[in-house]
């Protein structure tokens, strides 16, 4: 099951994928609703399915809050056959590992975190479109995560943009290595300080070759895991196992046919629980 | 909704024919059909999602925290139980009580006098399903809850904990308690502290704006309180998990840098130095055995309980009102009320409101000052403080800051300390012992993007010992800790890639990046310095060298105890940040509700509120407009002592009987007739206009009623004023609706709440 939380705060330029820029807790709010009443409809129309793995993402899953993650995941659990030992992913603005969201984090069980630090090169945030959560980073691996006692820990890292410093990626890397780090996401740069092929694919290999000697493990392109740490959700969904998908743009996978929902946020809002209304397109696979 | 196919047979029909569909153009183009209007024909199975809330889906209401989706908790029942436990990361505690969105307040009242994360106070007495009574109560239950509960037990008192996590899941983040002159540290050797000059570090540092009675309490009262809760421990676990914190190691150190005094007593809760080993933070399962004393001792835990209004009548607070884990809404009624149940940091609505540092230095970096997202802070979600200000309570003055901007925005070594620091053009930029204590925001308002490479040499154990105890500092006299980091740093490696250091400042498993080299040339290469700044950065540093000799600063004044930190016997070792990026958050938020010093919680005349108390982060004026303090570990210290305190101050009003302001007052009059005589003002703010109200009365009858005010704006004409005071006077109550429709309906509302306000107050 995939859910997509396509928000974020401020969307680096770096990014290239669609995202919706906002602050405002109403909007959010108002989404997540919007998702709840779509996964609602479609319960009844999947009762033979069981969810494997479940993975909120589609943008910085977190901002939904601890509060509104509570109850998707106890309408999911009410509404879906989730295997027990389907793990969650959320991929998630550090800013969002908090006292006040942690404990419904914990106790819905996000098994992996894909925290969106980009760098953990000090130096190259004088460069990089995006905040510098380092500081708070001792927090959120010992403090929140307890990162060191379960992999739970994950880093998106940004490679493939010319302007960062000298050592920027590689040490990133290696800081990763240094760290209780159960997995890493590359990201590669889009936009107009995006490198050439050969200099990104030249990033990759330095990365695979640091990443490797740690003990790490590509399971799937750009996506490096410790031992057990890969995420279930891509690999079955790489296997091409259905793939159940909510929210805003979210692409399903199943009965022979792909589904895609639309990405008008206002009618996803006012209509998330007709099918009919939100789906974009509907093609064989 | 009917639907003419369902939503899986449509899909097995396209699959089945190969058939690609563009969706949009035919229920897209239907949905805007639909909303062409009332004429058109659009199918009535596509419809908009009905205006629903969660809890139409859920069917409860205030009880979100869904507590028992976790049917496979277990709390630990021994130390080592714990610690492989651990792992599982339950922690802390959140009660999420209602929502900006469920308030219903739109955004335009945002900021006025009813904030949207204030809202209305619910009334929910009609939904208490079953009550519970106590001497005392106490909502939460984290340092300070914990020790106000323990401490009212073995006072005798019969006490009522409410906690929102369930027993299984109990945990919290704090890690350091700091306390001075304990027994526990003397025993030791530490060094006995004069009160007062612990007092008058803190108030210096607070510039005044703290409650002097809470400071002072701190300073000579602390230790008393660790050496009362250390005996309520098993002995042999003290032994294993506290340990005293800096007492020895810092040798040169004479307790002064900049102007500013140190002081020893932070006690680390670690599984350090034992078989396990984890360096895991004790400090959580040290909460749970103090929880079950307190129950031996007679108390009453209530976990799963989710706090969600307090019982207040006539000015007094005499309960609470929870829901508990089944969703049944309970009551516990009390003598007196202690509210312990943190801060507002992760409340994103508050933290804009409230914090005025953290939203005003997010403004500075050009970020959007009402987005609340800017700028993280790590705390609970402020719902404490928020019944406070429903029962009448009033917030601490401005300006409030995060615990705290800037703290860990300077580079540091995993030995911690203060270090020579250079920046983009190679030379020093600003006095490294007075951002000693993190520079509670001045590096976060620095141009972005300077470099700040923090250096020393071969030197760097000994210059230690010339170091403050401090945040970020290692402990050196963990002599586990001081081995390992010496290990590591023995096995350095030189190069552009660095070498990693265990550091054991704040929870300790965090390790830190270094870079070394065997000259200083090689080290300015790997840390990024380049023609100019390279020469800049080596001709600063003989500078530097020249200026220690002769052991005066002559650039930035840096303290004499930076002065013997001469950087030239290789290896040279660096590690490097830059100032921005962000605007740094901070942990807990300390800016909280007024107390009288002794945490009876004062309403907006300073007056107190009988029967309420607050302890811990739900307590204000416990620190200045930062925290900036003499000892790192001072919050959860001084958190777990108001607790302490609290008991013994409030025990002491039981003793004398707490009594309602209306009651007492009530005794003081009489009356023959239906009203007390006499002339009553109200005034009454509805979130655009105040408007006063004056009513006269004899015993027997209403004289005159007038309305003196309806706001800066004046938005009431006087004409109106004038029939509606008439109207109320015939009435002789509220009901006036013959004049309510010629009259601004906001300021209508308020004259009738100020009059019903009187009418309450005068009527026998």
């Amino acid at each position: 099951m995939k859910l997509n939380i396509p928000f974020c705060t401020r969307k680096p330029s770096f990014v290239g994928r669609a995202l919706v820029e906002t602050g405002k807790t109403d909007l959010v709010r108002r989404y997540m609703l919007a998702l709840a009443q779509e996964l609602a409809a479609n319960g009844e129309e999947f009762s033979d399915c069981r969810v494997e793995a479940i993975r909120l993402g589609g943008g910085s899953a977190s901002i939904m809050g601890g509060e509104d993650f509570d109850r998707l995941c106890r309408l999911i659990r009410e509404r879906y056959d989730v295997a027990e030992d389907a793990p969650i992913t959320m991929r998630c603005s550090p800013a969002d590992i908090n006292g006040a969201n942690q404990p419904f984090f914990n106790r819905n069980h996000v098994s992996r975190y894909d925290l969106e630090f980009y760098s953990l090169e000090p130096q190259d945030f004088i460069h990089l479109d995006c905040l510098n959560y380092m500081d708070q980073l001792p927090y959120i691996s010992s403090g929140f995560l307890r990162a060191s006692q379960r992999p739970v820990m994950g880093f998106v890292l940004l490679y493939g943009k010319k302007t960062v410093s000298r050592y920027g990626f590689r040490r990133s890397v290696l800081e990763t290595t240094r760290r209780p780090v159960s997995h890493v996401l590359l990201q590669k740069c889009a936009g107009a300080d995006q490198m050439s092929e050969e200099e990104c694919a030249a990033q990759l290999a330095e990365a695979a070759e640091l990443l490797t000697e740690a003990g790490y493990h590509e399971y799937l392109p750009r996506r490096w895991a410790k031992e057990g740490s890969a995420d279930r959700f891509w690999t079955l969904s790489a296997a091409g196992t259905p793939v159940l998908a909510f929210g805003l743009g979210a692409v399903t996978v199943i009965d022979g046919a792909v589904t895609r929902n639309t990405t008008d946020l206002e009618r996803y809002l006012t209509y998330s629980g007709d099918y009919e209304a939100i789906t974009e397109t509907v093609t064989p696979v | 909704m009917a639907k003419f196919i369902s939503r899986r047979d449509f899909l097995k029909g396209t699959a089945a024919g190969a058939l690609g569909l563009a969706a949009g153009s035919l229920f897209g183009g239907r949905v805007e059909a639909k909303a062409e209007g009332p004429g058109d024909p659009a199918p009535a199975e596509v419809s908009p999602n009905p205006d629903i809330t969660w809890d139409d889906i859920f069917a409860t209401s205030y009880s979100q925290a869904n507590r028992r989706s976790n049917p496979d908790a277990k709390a630990p029942e021994n130390p080592e139980e714990y610690i492989v436990q651990k792992g599982n990361g339950d922690i802390g505690p959140s009660l999420m009580v209602g929502s900006v969105g469920a308030l219903g307040i739109t955004e335009d009242k945002f900021m006025n006098n009813k904030p949207a994360w204030l809202g209305d106070e619910p009334d929910l007495s009609g939904k208490v399903s079953y009550t519970k009574e106590a001497d005392v109560l106490v909502i939460g239950s984290g340092q300070a809850g914990t020790s106000a509960t323990l401490h009212c037990a073995d006072q005798g008192l019969k006490v009522i904990c409410c906690e929102v996590q369930t027993w299984e899941e109990y945990d919290n983040y704090a890690c350091d308690l700091t306390t001075y002159n304990s027994k526990f540290f003397l025993d030791k050797g530490a060094e006995k502290y004069d009160p007062n000059d612990i007092f008058t570090e803190y108030m210096n540092k607070a510039l005044g704006h703290a409650n002097q009675k809470i400071v002072m309490d701190y300073a000579k009262r602390s230790g008393e309180a660790l050496d009362w809760m250390l005996a309520y421990l098993p002995e042999d676990y003290v032994a294993k998990y506290a340990h005293a914190c800096n007492y020895k190691g810092n040798k040169e150190f004479d307790g002064t840098c900049s102007g500013s005094r140190y002081f020893v007593g932070m006690t680390q809760w670690r599984d350090t130095g034992t078989e396990s080993n984890t360096n895991n933070n004790m400090w959580p399962y040290t909460v749970r055995l103090l929880q079950q004393k307190a129950q031996e001792l007679g108390a009453e835990y209530i976990y799963g309980a989710q706090g969600l209004t307090l019982v207040h009548e006539n000015g007094q607070v005499t309960g609470a009102i929870f829901t508990d884990v089944d969703g049944n809404y309970f009551q516990v009624n009390a003598k007196a009320v202690v509210v312990a149940a943190g801060d507002f940091g992760g409340n994103p609505d508050m933290r804009l409101d409230l914090c005025d540092q953290l939203r005003n230095l997010a403004w500075s970096y050009g970020l959007d000052r009402t987005d609340v997202n800017n700028v993280g802070s790590m705390g609970r979600d402020g719902s404490g403080i928020r019944m406070m200000l429903w029962a009448g309570a009033t917030m601490e003055a401005g300006p409030r800051a995060g615990q705290a901007a800037g703290i860990n925005s300077r580079p540091s070594f995993p030995f911690g300390g203060v270090w020579p620091i250079f920046g983009n053009d190679g030379k020093r930029f600003f006095n490294e012992t007075i951002t000693r204590h993190g520079s509670v925001g001045y590096l976060d308002m620095l141009p972005e993007g300077l470099k700040m490479a923090c250096v020393t040499d071969s030197n760097w154990d000994e210059y230690c010992e010339y170091q403050a105890y401090d945040h970020q500092a290692m402990d050196r006299s963990n002599d586990y800790m001081l081995e390992k980091v010496r290990k590591d740093m023995a096995n350095y490696v030189a190069g552009p890639d660095g070498f990693s250091v265990q550091a054991f400042a704040r929870y300790g498993n965090d390790p830190t990046t270094l870079y070394a080299a065997e000259t200083l040339e090689e080290l300015a290469d790997i840390i990024g310095y380049e023609g100019e700044a390279k020469q800049g950065f080596l001709d600063e540093v003989k500078h530097w060298n020249e200026m220690c000799d002769a052991g005066y600063d002559s650039d930035w004044g840096a303290d004499k105890s930076l002065m013997h930190f001469k950087i030239e016997k290789a290896p040279f070792f660096a590690a490097t940040a830059v100032t921005g990026g962000k605007p740094s958050g901070g942990l807990c938020q300390h800016a909280a509700v007024c107390t009288d010093g002794e945490y009876r919680v004062l309403k907006g005349d300073k007056s107190p509120i009988p029967g309420l108390y607050a302890v811990g982060n739900s307590c204000g004026q416990r620190y200045g407009v930062q925290y900036h303090t003499p000892t790192a570990g001072n919050s959860c210290g001084s958190a777990f002592t108001t607790g302490y305190l609290a008991a013994e101050y409030l025990a002491a009003d039981l003793e004398k009987g707490i009594e309602a302001p209306a009651a007492a007052a009530a005794e003081e009059r009489s009356t023959n007739g239906k009203y007390y005589a006499g002339t009553y003002t109200s005034s009454k703010n509805t979130g655009y206009s105040t408007v006063t109200v004056e009513a006269t009365f004899s015993e027997d009858e209403l004289l005159d009623v007038s309305i003196k005010s309806s706001g800066d704006q004046d938005l009431m004409p006087q004409d109106l004023k004038d029939a509606m005071a008439a109207a109320i006077k015939e009435a002789g109550s509220t009901d006036v609706d013959a004049v309510s429709s010629a009259t601004l309906s906001f300021s209508r509302q308020g004259v009738i709440d100020a009059f019903a306000d009187i009418l309450a107050q005068a009527t026998a």
